[in-house]
């Protein structure tokens, strides 16, 4: 007999432990839209919208009938919303484009470079977009390109279609990418090893060890006796704690996985998943279960 | 509702984007759910007026929004395709389930109701909100999802 709300409850942990914060642009979401007229103003509104827009649109789609597609030359000015910080060693604050608006007025490839240079390679690259507006954007592409300097974003996509706006002028592609993210903080202790403890008695001090920082999240393999942790094995820190030392791990955001031993031995024992995110410090102790 | 400014917006919704990105990622998949977040919160900025505090939690309207989008967007998530017996039963000692293609093979409505109570960790009266129900027919809802999903996997 399978047990259903069990499995259920393991798996929707697991997810939960597996899910990334939703990269979304709060910004774009509050200026597209704004209060709405109520009852029969926003009927009126809404038909006179409708079909000034529809009108326009057959206007306009003569008027943009691609005859070669052209590359959509960028302003030389950084973008709104592009935002900066220096590039230094180790781990960094470095959004590069965060959220530029890029007008839709043709139909054709369009093509967009950051401004923003890295001086290091982007040790995270993702890449973003939503159309305000109504545009068929198809083969969008984000993708680091050395430069004289360093690094960059260059950024290209086809315009398939869209509907002039009105009075709102053209769709807009908003960008959100991000290449290197400010770094997070985890720190914490050893719990010591002492079994169970008498009531009122006093906290015993917090165990030495070593303390490793893993890229990853632990995975269960099934055995005989039940499941087995599978501890991820890229290390990215490790450090040795006296005892009542807390050790601190300064890591750029993502999920990792905080394990450690008793003694200075290089093999961890036992770890916990944790999810590092920008410019937030994390308390995480590890040990206590005497494995 | 009394949040006015986009800053207070901002502050009101950051809470829950994440339990807003996983019922997203869930209903349509990793590559569209941020976009239907996106979706969604615009729509919560436009409809903020209409949150009502008495009638429910600001993380059960606003993922009632991101149902409601998911719902509608065209974005729907491919067929799921029927778990096979090789997927579902492995391991030496019984059943290894993999449950998350069991539950993609739900109907959409039980799918939902699991998805909230199990993966987003709602409560039974979010749920309800979620999804606009009472919270008996929530329950009873996951009673036949579990039924359903026990069939499946015994079967298989």
């Amino acid at each position: 007999m399978v047990d259903i709300d069990r499995a259920l409850r393991e798996t929707g942990a697991r997810l939960r432990a597996e899910q990334r914060s939703p990269r979304v642009d709060l910004a774009a979401a509050t200026s597209a839209g704004g209060r709405r007229p109520k009852g029969r103003t926003a009927i009126l509104v809404g038909v006179v919208v409708v079909l000034v827009a529809g009108l326009v649109a057959l206007v306009g789609d003569r008027a943009q009938t691609p005859t070669h597609a052209r590359v959509y030359v960028v302003p030389t000015t950084e973008p709104t919303g592009t935002s900066h910080a220096p590039v230094a060693q180790g781990a960094l604050v470095d959004l590069v484009g965060n959220a530029p608006n890029i007008e839709i007025d043709h139909i054709g490839k369009y093509s967009w470079t950051s401004p923003v240079v890295l001086a290091t390679p982007p040790i995270e690259f993702s890449a973003g977009y939503h159309v305000n507006g109504d545009a068929q954007i198809s083969d969008f592409k984000a993708r680091p390109v050395t430069v004289p300097r360093g690094f960059t974003v260059r950024v290209s996509f086809n315009v398939l279609g869209f509907t002039v706006l009105g009075v709102r002028g053209h769709p807009t592609l908003k960008l959100t990418m991000s290449a290197q993210q400010r770094p997070g903080v985890v720190t914490g202790f050893i719990q010591p090893c002492v079994g169970v403890q008498q009531h009122g008695s006093p906290r015993p001090p917090y165990a030495a060890g070593n303390v490793f920082a893993l890229r990853g999240v632990i995975h269960l393999q099934p055995v005989h006796s039940g499941e087995k942790e599978i501890l991820p094995t890229a290390r990215v820190g490790r450090q040795h704690v006296d005892q009542n030392t807390p050790y601190r791990f300064v890591l750029p955001a993502g999920r990792y996985v905080i394990a450690f031993n008793y003694t200075r031995s290089l093999e961890p024992i036992n770890g916990v998943n944790i999810k590092v995110l920008p410019g937030a410090t994390i308390h995480e102790n590890v040990g206590g279960n005497c494995k | 509702m009394t949040v006015n400014s986009a800053d207070e917006f901002g502050e009101w919704v950051s809470p829950h984007l994440g339990a807003m990105g996983l019922l997203a990622t869930r209903l349509v998949g990793s590559a569209e759910g941020d976009d239907l977040v996106q979706d969604a919160l615009t729509r919560a900025w436009r409809k903020r007026e209409q949150f009502d505090a008495a009638r429910g939690t600001p993380r059960a309207w606003l993922l009632a929004i991101v149902a409601d989008r998911a719902r509608r967007s065209w974005r729907r998530p491919r067929p799921p395709v029927p778990p096979t017996r090789k997927e579902l039963v492995s391991g030496p000692d019984g059943l290894r389930v993999d449950v998350e293609r069991a539950i993609a093979a739900l109907p959409a409505r039980m799918r939902l109701a699991v998805e909230c109570v199990y993966v987003v960790d709602l409560t039974i009266a979010e749920t309800a909100q979620v999804m606009g129900i009472s919270d008996g027919t929530v329950k009873s809802t996951l009673s036949h999802a579990r039924d359903r999903l026990r069939l499946m996997l015994e079967e298989s």
